[in-house]
Formats: C-alpha cells, sequence, structure tokens
C-alpha cells in the first residue's frame, strides 16, 4: 500500500468511485466532494491537501483518496474539513483508516492545524464509526442539514477533532 | 433608530466596528483588517442574501446583520446568520431590531427552511437574543475562535420554519 499526493491523472479513478451508488453516501454533504475529480485536482490551492492510496504491487490498483481542505479565511486557518472516499473492494480492511490517518498526521504534525471537521449525514453509520476511532468527537445534531438526492431533509451530525496536545 | 438596507457607502464605518474589541472576536475578524474586506462583503451580496444596517441620528451605523444563503445546492433551503451591534450601543433593543427584521425577511421572502448561525459560548446576551428568536443550540464547537491568545468555545445555533420548504 503506498499513500501519494493526487496527480491530475486520478481524476479518472476518483471519478470511477465517485459514480459507484454503493460508495456515494459521502462525508461533508454540504461540499461538492468528489463529483467533478478533474475541475478538484485543476483547483487545489496551497490550502486544499490531498493523498491516495493504491496498491503496491502490479498491477497497480487505486482505492481510495482523502481531501484535508483548511479554511482559507485568515481567521479561521487553524481548521480544516476532511472527506475521504474508498472504492466498494477496499472497504472494510482498515485501508480508509490508514488514509484518513495519514491526512490527520499531516494535519496535527506539519499543519499545525487546531480542529479538523466533518459533518456526516445521520443514516452513515459506517463513516460516524470510521470517524469515531479516529479521535473525532460528536459535537451536535442539526436538522434538517440537506436536502438528500430523493428530496427530503436530512439530519446530519457534526464531528470536529482537535489537535493532540504533545508532551 | 431606523433600519434600512446595506449600501457600499457603510463600509467604512462598519469595518471600523468589526475591528472593536468585543466585537472582532466573535465575527471572525482581526484588527488588521483593511477596509476592501468590508467593500468586497458588501460587493459580493446576491440577490438571495440580505443585509440590513441599525442607524442612528446623523447616519450613525450602530448595528448590522446579514443573511447569506448556502451556495451548496443541497443546503439551498438554508442560510447563515450574522449580526454585530457595536459596543456603546448594545442592550438597546438594536438586536432585536435586526433580528426582527432579517427574519421577517427569511421567512415571508426567502421561504428558508433553516438559519443557523454561529456565537461564542461566553456570550449570553446574544444567546438569549437568539433563543427569542427560536435557535436552538445544536452543537458546542471546542477551539473554533480565539479570544485573547487562547482558544474558545463556540455554539452552532439552528432555528427551523417548518412552512419553509418551497424551495424543493
Amino acid at each position: 500500500m503506498i499513500i501519494r499526493p493526487v496527480t491530475l491523472d486520478d481524476a479518472r479513478d476518483i471519478r470511477e468511485i465517485s459514480s459507484d451508488s454503493s460508495v456515494r453516501k459521502s462525508m461533508n454533504i454540504s461540499q461538492a466532494g468528489f463529483t467533478d475529480a478533474e475541475k478538484l485536482i485543476k483547483n487545489l490551492t496551497p490550502h486544499d491537501h490531498v493523498l491516495v492510496l493504491e496498491t503496491e504491487v502490479e498491477p497497480v490498483e487505486f482505492c481510495g483518496v482523502v481531501l484535508l481542505k483548511v479554511d482559507h479565511q485568515i481567521f479561521l486557518r487553524r481548521q480544516a474539513t476532511l472527506e475521504i472516499m474508498m472504492g466498494a473492494k477496499w472497504q472494510k480492511q482498515g485501508l480508509g483508516k490508514a488514509l484518513m490517518m495519514a491526512a490527520l498526521e499531516l494535519a496535527d504534525k506539519e499543519l499545525m492545524i487546531e480542529r479538523v471537521e466533518v459533518e456526516i449525514s445521520t443514516d452513515n453509520l459506517n463513516a460516524l464509526k470510521l470517524c469515531k476511532s479516529m479521535g473525532f468527537k460528536v459535537e451536535g445534531t442539526v436538522k434538517d442539514w440537506a436536502i438528500s438526492d430523493d428530496g427530503e431533509f436530512i439530519d446530519a451530525y457534526l464531528l470536529a477533532r482537535c489537535r493532540p496536545r504533545l508532551k | 433608530m431606523q433600519i434600512r438596507p446595506i449600501a457600499i457607502e457603510d463600509a467604512e464605518q462598519i469595518s471600523r466596528i468589526r475591528r472593536l474589541d468585543g466585537v472582532r472576536e466573535g465575527i471572525l475578524a482581526v484588527t488588521s483588517e483593511r477596509l476592501d474586506v468590508t467593500v468586497n462583503f458588501i460587493k459580493s451580496l446576491s440577490d438571495d442574501d440580505r443585509a440590513f444596517v441599525a442607524v442612528e441620528k446623523k447616519d450613525e451605523i450602530a448595528g448590522m446583520a446579514v443573511l447569506v444563503k448556502n451556495k451548496c445546492f443541497k443546503r439551498r433551503h438554508s442560510a447563515m446568520l450574522a449580526i454585530m451591534v457595536a459596543p456603546y450601543y448594545q442592550e438597546k433593543g438594536i438586536g432585536t431590531a435586526l433580528m426582527k427584521r432579517l427574519l421577517d425577511e427569511a421567512d415571508e421572502k426567502l421561504f428558508l427552511r433553516r438559519i443557523e448561525l454561529l456565537v461564542l459560548t461566553d456570550n449570553t446576551p446574544a444567546i438569549n437574543l437568539y433563543k427569542k428568536f427560536g435557535f436552538k443550540i445544536e452543537a458546542t464547537r471546542k477551539n473554533a475562535a480565539v479570544k485573547d491568545g487562547r482558544f474558545v468555545d463556540e455554539y452552532f445555533m439552528g432555528r427551523i420554519n417548518k412552512k419553509g420548504d418551497s424551495l424543493r
């Protein structure tokens, strides 16, 4: 398994995973996510960090992607949002956890980010479980947070993880 | 006191209030914030957004309130509210008047389902004002803001208008 920064060549793989309806339940509903991967990669700023995870042995297969987006407002540069997406066949093997760990270590040890935030629709229990295992805490539940593809109002959990204090 | 829509000429007065001790910390401003931040904000307001100022005699601005509709398509039924009152004009009903005007617009013209806001957890007068208008504390955001060299917590508050779903 290799974790490396994204390149424009990854757009096709990201788009493929993102169009799989079984993976579509994304975190951070209020952001565009990975649906337009090419545009996302082309428009990345120095405040955006994207890591991808792929297999090490040939043939190299693309497994998942994580986006850490640091708020660009001067006052909020200590905060970031995180979004992660794993291909269906690469889920439940600890790979998502490894990829998220890489993004959180970047936030903690290099970028010195104080708060990493995610929002998760209340029915996305897998994402909730993953985030909780990585030290995220539910800070509250928001009602009628977003409109689902079926036109229903859906509730969401707001989670955040503050930077661990080093001894 | 009179409430009117914001104008670009208000930028200088608003920018000055934004930088004051006791205002700055709660609205994500810093003491180095230049005038163009406020000018650009006023220019960026769209037809879906609303911004009002409370004006005292001689056109002196006492406070302002803005409602910015969420740009994300999945959250098009909701908007972020922000309000500030100059410290020397606080506790005179200006916040209440601004909130009433803004929420009337939200309910009767914009048909918003959800309005949300952020407030420092120690800002009791503001929290009470928001509660009076039907906002509930939905989340406590740890270390989300900074005051006097320390991280402080913020409440995320929301208000639902059950009738406000005409955008669906």
